[in-house]
């Protein structure tokens, strides 16, 4: 069986780009080792290599062009959290810190 | 005077059922320009009431998924299904409380707070579409849209004594629904009875050109023939641990075709045992992908920080709930280097085998019947500390997204205590006209989708 060790859980909450709050860990701790426990059964199943699902699930696919569709600044201004001189705003990728 | 009292008595079963999130929402009626559409004929849902689970974008309406992460955000544009309702001339009366981005089974990770079930105020409606059916079975909407990507439409219309139908899937776009694992999604309909869910199901559904996976698709009743209609009883399914109150009513639905003329048979689809665990495992994957998005920039919530990439993880960690967390970490292990052959492959080679055995068994019945349910609504409560007896909800219901078949549960009676049981019928790709049309058949001679629940249980 799949070990969560703590660490673990640290390392995957920083590639999904969340932090966790100790309840998070108490909760996660619990929960995460049972789930990967419940779903370890279909690593020991039987099974072929899949065949091709592609074929009966996407019967026809549509011709790849681009739509004309645009998106107004007004819509951008509204679903934006920061708008500035027309463009969105957002903090600083880089920082001295980077440098 | 009347009226005055019959709005109050709405808005307090509104408010306390929490089966509608925003409440101060205006109805939106047929605009002019669809009422052109509407004068060339095509007035399949004129007058129609319908509520719209909140995952699905209604443009200048709030959209929430039952985040916080969503607050404040107002979708820009209509889904495909709401253009199509708008055009079809149905009225939208508001939205619907959900489970936090569909993930659950009883609308108790709603960051809004849990909707109840309306035959039992202490018990869940179900979910993640539990705002919807509650809303149904109180009488606050004629329809109600949800969506169902493990059971979500079916267990929530089991849990509430109304009809729900999870589409084949690709036969409704899924442009403007809230993505949680894309290669199940898929949008329907639920009611009290199965004429309202067809009648919606048929204006709503078609291809898209805004969804890749949609295919041509025109809907047009079959008039199935009950006599000689060949009914497969799937073993794995009818010897989980089942409530015998649900079995029963479930061999009673049967046993009304088989007094019409059907024939049944035990089938076997062997790897169905393995669907829930390879389940959570592909929707956790696809689930931590399609969230990736919610970033702090592009859906207005954001949390105030120095860096980007504290923008990032402080409007995340802030944003999500418990559940949400749970399963995107669960996707990041079971994507991550290491991990991706031995869960995420298998998973995918189970499904497909899944698929498969649907194909084969599709070709020896006509339809697959079910309880929807191994159990009856539970109490509020009773299992959200547990996430697997949680997931197992959808033990029943699961296959037919794997297989991406469609099913529908409808109302097959009541348990000694009062509360609603619901069977599912499934068939083959495509064939979302017959499992309609059987459950019009039966509901045309029985009463349980005319039964309703005492106001006195909501009030």
């Amino acid at each position: 069986m799949t070990e969560l060790s703590r660490e673990d859980i640290n390392h995957l909450a920083k590639l999904a780009r969340i932090s966790l709050s100790d309840d998070d860990h108490k909760i996660l701790e619990r929960d995460l080792p049972k789930i990967v426990e419940f779903v370890d059964q279909i690593t020991r199943a039987k099974v072929d290599a899949a065949p091709t699902s592609a074929t009966t699930r996407l019967a026809e696919l549509r011709s790849d062009e681009p739509q004309n569709r645009t998106l107004s600044k007004e819509i951008l201004k509204k679903t934006a959290p920061e708008f500035k001189d027309g463009f969105v705003q957002v903090p600083a990728v880089f920082t001295n810190n980077n440098e | 005077m009347v009226l005055s009292r019959c709005r109050q008595y709405l808005l307090i079963t509104m408010s306390e059922l929490n089966a509608f999130l925003h409440t101060d929402l205006k109805p939106i009626s047929p605009s002019p320009l669809d009422s052109l559409e509407l004068a060339r004929g095509n007035r399949s849902l004129e007058g129609m009431k319908v509520a719209i689970k909140d995952n699905i974008a209604v443009a200048d309406w709030p959209l929430t998924a039952g985040s916080k992460i969503l607050d404040g955000y107002i979708s820009p544009y209509d889904a495909t299904v709401i253009t199509k309702l708008k055009r079809a001339g149905a009225t939208l009366i508001g939205k619907t409380n959900l489970d936090e981005f569909a993930m659950g089974s009883s609308t108790e990770t709603s960051a809004f707070g849990p909707a109840l079930n309306p035959w039992d105020n202490t018990r869940v409606p179900g979910g993640s579409s539990g705002g919807s059916a509650a809303a149904v079975a109180a009488g606050l909407c004629d329809v109600a849209l949800g969506s169902d990507t493990a059971g979500s439409i079916r267990q929530p219309a089991a849990f509430c004594g109304v009809t729900g139908l999870k589409p084949t899937y690709g036969s409704v776009s899924r442009y403007g629904l809230v993505a949680l694992a894309s290669s199940f999604d898929v949008i329907g309909a639920m009611a009290y009875k199965a004429e309202d869910v067809e009648r919606v199901f048929a204006a709503m559904s078609g291809q898209d050109e805004f969804d890749q996976t949609t295919f041509s698709y025109k809907y047009k009743p079959e008039g199935v023939k009950v006599d000689g209609l060949k009914i497969g009883l799937p073993r794995e399914l009818w010897e989980l641990e089942i409530d015998p109150e649900i079995k029963k009513a479930t061999q009673e639905l049967v046993k009304f075709f088989v007094d019409r003329g059907a024939k049944i048979s035990d089938v076997s689809l062997p790897s169905l045992p393995l669907a829930l665990p390879a389940y959570y495992v592909i929707l956790p994957a696809e689930a931590s992908a399609n969230l990736a998005r919610f970033d702090g920039i592009r859906y207005k919530h954001s949390e105030p920080t120095e860096t980007l990439l504290e923008r990032y993880t402080k409007t995340r960690s802030v944003g999500f709930g418990a559940e949400v967390k749970r399963r995107i970490l669960l996707g990041t292990f079971a994507l991550s280097v290491g991990h991706y052959d031995a869960y995420y492959q298998q998973a995918v080679n189970v499904q497909r085998k899944i698929e498969q055995e649907h194909q084969e068994v599709f070709e020896k019945v006509d339809v697959l019947i079910s309880p929807t349910t191994p159990s009856l609504p539970f109490k509020i409560g009773e299992k959200i500390d547990d996430p697997i007896e949680m997931y197992k909800s959808d033990l029943l219901t699961v296959g037919a997204n794997l297989a991406g078949v469609p099913a529908i549960s409808l109302p097959v009676g009541f348990s000694k205590s009062g509360l609603p049981i619901g069977a599912q019928i499934i068939a083959k790709r495509g064939s979302d006209n017959v499992v309609l049309d059987l459950a019009k058949i039966f509901q045309a001679e029985t009463e349980h989708h005319n039964r309703r629940p005492e106001p006195s249980n909501h009030q």
